[in-house]
């Protein structure tokens, strides 16, 4: 009797989990549902989403569609996936649902996968609602990233991997779709199936999935060219980087990583942590720091892991200022609260809004379909995805030789004091439109209403005003 | 000593440090640095409408001011009792001065001996920095510094009953009154690693206390700074002050001008104390051995914060006055520990009937060394107090320039500006926030260098920025009396005389 009302106890708390993390990662969506026309927020989000409709139309490119300079394109599994789920319900509502699907996988499989760490429970409970509140989790399940793919990936490959019915196979579906990604995931992927697979005693198919993964570890390097920007970086900078608290995009909780670090010292003081596993965490802050912060992400699962058992440590513990004791675990919840509400609250608010989107399609209905635009780079994703026309310079074509001669000429542009320098560049490129984004003017690009090319716009008759609000202002070029 | 004596003593000394405080503090009508106009004119809005001024349409022609407000609701209050003048003026020196009691206290504390404890306070009274910085100025350190120091006090006896509550109180109060508590709180962590290394145990009560109040520190600063975090990241640290300033600050101090802030004897005492301390083995001594473990644990507090000031300031991490003065406070402390044993030494050796010429000698040090300077730097920082010329100008600036008009000055008049005048400014010396710091300093300099009057015009309307104002620190500072492109055509001359004033005219 007792057990049943205990079995009943875990599952209420397992629903409530989801139902929290259903809450939690809907936040941002649900507020850009109301307040932005359901625009999800993140230049990278509209990336995908011009693509995944494009493969879906013409089929797979080799060069990226959206620009003029000659990117090759990389494969992407998500676009598809993302493309075939925007066909069935609108790509607009598929960039805001996709990815708190993705989150409510992924912290299904980990909460599952969790019982390794935590047999107790309450902990893993605590370390899963720890994982879910994180600022990096809930930046990457509410704009669509592939990260949030990946993670979700690795997730439901381990527990898969873990299973010992017909399950299992699937692993072997969702490790090698690393491949197509940043080779770091896969040895990430190869690193922990090593660990795990050991521990777990399924060597024999931990020997299998290695081969696979080895051998495709090994292709990627072969045929691709993997440059590690090392950098001496200082304290403060690490901090900045790691931080969410101090404007990090993919940062970790001030607080998380304070319980964190107190949960490091409980299991080393009884000698709980393997040289293994410091190995391992040490392998992660260095792909973090090094490589990229989106390697942040599997950071962040160690540190809540690490929290929780911090947390729950302290809530144990006798204090002999007992009083002290539930303000300070209370302040460490709110902390974490905090860090997450935070997040929240800028993500929601973040680029585009309603009217930077009307503005843009306005622009599709009435711009020629081969029209080819200018504005700042940060803004292409955007406005490629919007108008679904060609921009001559985005955050992809930096990457590139030509892209940052382009910027060169593009600077010119802007800042051009004649109507011929601006022209000529501008007639090289057949430049049809010129968007003029609010941030643009106010220090981005200009300083001041009637600085370089501003002042142009105004006053050469090459030059028409054809749309403006108050984000957006857009001009015709006419040679 | 009879009982009495040090009690006598004690009030001699805090009377003599107050008199010589606020004569210099009344020698002026007006204050010494511009940031007290900052704080001025916060207790003037809560004394006008009961809420700080976080919205101010002045500084940098309109801005958000982040702070915690407890110090200036303090002082608006405190207002109730007397003119703000005269308390602005009374008050940071009864603060300042209440440091000698404290030092008093921690250091009786610490070596059980009410001479050296009187010592140590007089040298406290004339901590030529402290007694420059706090001498004719109104800002939280003059509350903030001297809690620090009793909440030190209570620290020692946080085991016992009735040392909890008074800690928990001070640190509170401590967090709402200046983020530099987390100098304090780095230095109380720095303390329990240096008990770690040195392999003594922390009471447990300590752990506990230092976790809690490091906690409720960063949620509360994270709270209230939420925005500037976002915005600035790490650089909040600077409190966005470009880094042209920030320099400034660092390479007019020299290693000889740094001992001459902190006083010479305090800073040899301290420094050895500091030295022997965490040097001394912990096993095998004495219990008379003046570092014996106990000893050790009760100074490791001081030499934790002494130690994270130290390398906050080193990284130039901190403000340096803010910084310097820790450290110089902290050597007080220490030095009284330091003349304990070098008293205890000269006792077990033959030179010990000198020992009252020693002490003679030291005094004498301390004399030549901290209180000459602190009178001397307090006469300088009073002779570059805003002159009442300066003032008289601010006041019938809004005469001249509409009520809506920009002022552009250097930053360090922009608060003068702002007080006196009630005009909009391009920059004052409050950082945090703006978005385009560095620009905004940047274009200053060019107004007051530049030949070109076309550069300068550009500068004026960028900041939509009318005035032009030159006060005589600006003079000094760029060496000129007027500006390089003056003429009647764009910068028309408004106001000569001690200060000019610049009209600009052109779009």
């Amino acid at each position: 009797m007792q057990q049943e009302t205990k079995k009943k106890q875990k599952i209420i708390c397992i629903t409530m989990l989801f139902l929290f993390s259903l809450v939690l990662f809907s936040i941002v969506p649900s507020f850009r549902l109301k307040e932005y026309a359901g625009w999800p927020y993140g230049s990278e989000s509209y990336y995908h989403m011009r693509i995944a409709e494009y493969i879906l139309k013409e089929g797979i490119p080799e060069k990226d569609p959206n620009t003029i300079l000659p990117i090759r394109y990389a494969f992407d599994p998500f676009q598809i996936v993302l493309g075939l789920v925007g066909k069935a319900f609108g790509m607009k509502n598929t960039a805001i649902m996709l990815p708190v699907l993705l989150g409510l996988g992924t912290i299904f499989f980990l909460y599952a996968l969790l019982a390794i760490v935590f047999p107790i429970f309450k902990q893993r409970l605590l370390a899963t609602i720890f994982i879910a509140a994180s600022p990096i989790f809930l930046t990457i399940f509410s704009q669509v990233s592939n990260i949030a793919w990946i993670i979700f990936l690795i997730a439901a490959g381990f527990w898969c991997f873990l299973r010992d019915d017909k399950l299992q196979w699937l692993s072997l579906l969702f490790f090698p779709l690393l491949f197509f990604y940043d080779p770091f995931h896969t040895m990430i992927a190869m690193l922990l199936l090593l660990y795990v697979g050991w521990e777990q005693k399924k060597r024999k198919k931990l020997y299998f999935l290695w081969s696979i993964l080895g051998m495709g570890l090994l292709w990627i390097i072969w045929t691709k060219k993997i440059v590690v920007s090392i950098k001496i970086i200082g304290f403060l900078e690490l901090l900045q980087v790691l931080l969410a608290d101090l404007g990090a995009v993919l940062g970790m909780s001030l607080f998380g990583i304070i319980l964190g670090a107190i949960g490091l010292s409980y299991l080393s003081q009884e000698r709980k942590i393997t040289w293994k596993e410091c190995g391992l965490f040490l392998f992660l802050l260095l792909l973090t720091l090094f490589r990229s912060n989106e390697f942040a992400v599997y950071l962040n699962i160690g540190v809540a892991i690490l929290a929780a058992r911090g947390f729950l440590e302290l809530a144990k513990k006798e204090w002999k200022l007992q009083d002290l004791r539930k303000i300070t675990l209370f302040l460490l919840l709110l902390g974490i609260v905090y860090s997450g509400t935070t997040t929240v609250a800028r993500h929601a608010i973040e680029f585009p809004d309603a009217e930077t989107m009307q503005a843009l399609q306005w622009l599709e209905t009435e711009s020629d379909e081969n029209a080819t635009l200018l504005t700042a780079p940060e803004y292409g994703f955007v406005v490629e995805q919007a108008t679904k026309r060609m921009v001559l310079l985005d955050e992809n074509g930096l990457a590139i030789e030509e892209g940052q001669r382009l910027q060169k000429q593009i600077e010119t542009v802007f800042h051009a004091r004649q109507k011929e320098t601006a022209l000529d560049i501008l007639e090289q490129y057949q430049v049809d439109y010129i968007l003029i984004f609010e941030e643009m003017t106010a220090g981005k690009v200009w300083n001041k209403k009637d600085e370089g090319l501003l002042f142009i716009l105004e006053h050469e008759k090459n030059f028409k005003r054809v749309f403006e609000n108050n984000k957006v202002i857009i001009w015709r070029v006419r040679y | 000593m009879r009982k009495k004596h040090p009690v006598i003593l004690l009030a001699c000394i805090c009377l003599v440090s107050l008199a010589i405080r606020l004569y210099f503090a009344f020698s002026t009508p007006y204050f010494s640095d511009d940031t007290s106009y900052f704080h001025l004119r916060q207790i003037d809005h809560i004394k006008e409408t009961g809420l700080p001024l976080f919205n101010d349409p002045l500084s940098f022609s309109g801005r958000v001011f982040l702070f915690p407000p407890l110090f200036h609701y303090f002082f608006a209050a405190l207002t109730y009792f007397g003119s703000v003048w005269h308390v602005t003026k009374i008050f940071p020196n009864l603060l300042a001065t209440a440091l000698v009691i404290i030092m008093y206290l921690l250091v009786e504390q610490l070596t059980k001996n009410k001479q050296i404890a009187i010592f140590t306070a007089c040298i406290a009274a004339f901590i030529p920095l402290y007694f420059v910085e706090t001498v004719n100025a109104i800002n939280p350190r003059v509350l903030s510094i001297p809690l620090s120091f009793l909440f030190l006090y209570f620290f020692q006896n946080l085991q016992k009953e009735r040392g909890n509550t008074p800690c928990l109180i001070l640190m509170i109060i401590l967090i709402l009154l200046d983020p530099t508590t987390l100098l304090l709180l780095l230095g109380l962590v720095a303390y329990l690693f240096l008990m770690k290394i040195n392999k003594l145990e922390p009471k447990k009560e300590e752990k506990e206390f230092i976790f809690f109040a490091v906690i409720l520190a960063l949620w509360f600063y994270l709270l209230v700074y939420k925005t500037a975090l976002l915005k600035h990241g790490i650089d909040i640290l600077w409190q966005n002050i470009p880094p042209t300033l920030i320099d400034k600050y660092y390479y007019n101090i020299t290693i000889i001008s740094a001992i001459y802030l902190i006083g010479l004897v305090p800073l040899l005492f301290g420094l050895v104390v500091a030295y022997y301390a965490l040097s001394a083995k912990t096993e095998g001594v004495e219990e008379s051995h003046p570092f014996h473990e106990q000893q050790r644990k009760a100074i490791f507090p001081i030499i934790g914060v002494l130690l994270a000031v130290t390398i906050l300031l080193w990284f130039k991490v901190i403000e340096l006055t803010i910084g310097l003065m820790y450290v110089a406070i902290l050597l007080v402390v220490l030095s009284g520990f330091g003349y304990m044993v070098l008293q205890q030494y000269l006792e077990r050796t033959k030179i010990r009937r000198w020992s009252n010429s020693i002490f003679i000698l030291v005094f004498l040090i301390f004399i030549g060394s901290s209180v000459i300077p602190s009178v001397y730097y307090s006469i300088e920082r009073i002779k570059g107090t805003i002159t009442p010329k300066e003032v008289v100008f601010l006041r019938f600036l809004p005469e001249i320039a509409e009520e809506d008009a920009i002022i552009l000055s250097l930053v360090d008049d922009g608060h003068y500006v702002e007080y006196f005048s009630n005009r909009k400014t391009v920059a004052d010396t409050n950082f945090l926030q703006i978005k385009d710091a560095k620009q905004r300093l940047k274009d200053i300099n060019t107004i007051f260098t530049t030949q070109s009057k076309i550069s300068a015009t550009r500068i004026m309307n960028k900041y939509q920025a009318r005035y032009v104002y030159i006060s005589p620190t600006a003079k000094k500072l760029y060496g000129i009396d007027y500006l390089n492109y003056e003429d009647n055509d764009c910068f028309q001359l408004l106001y000569v005389g001690e200060v000019r004033l610049y009209k600009s005219t052109c779009e």
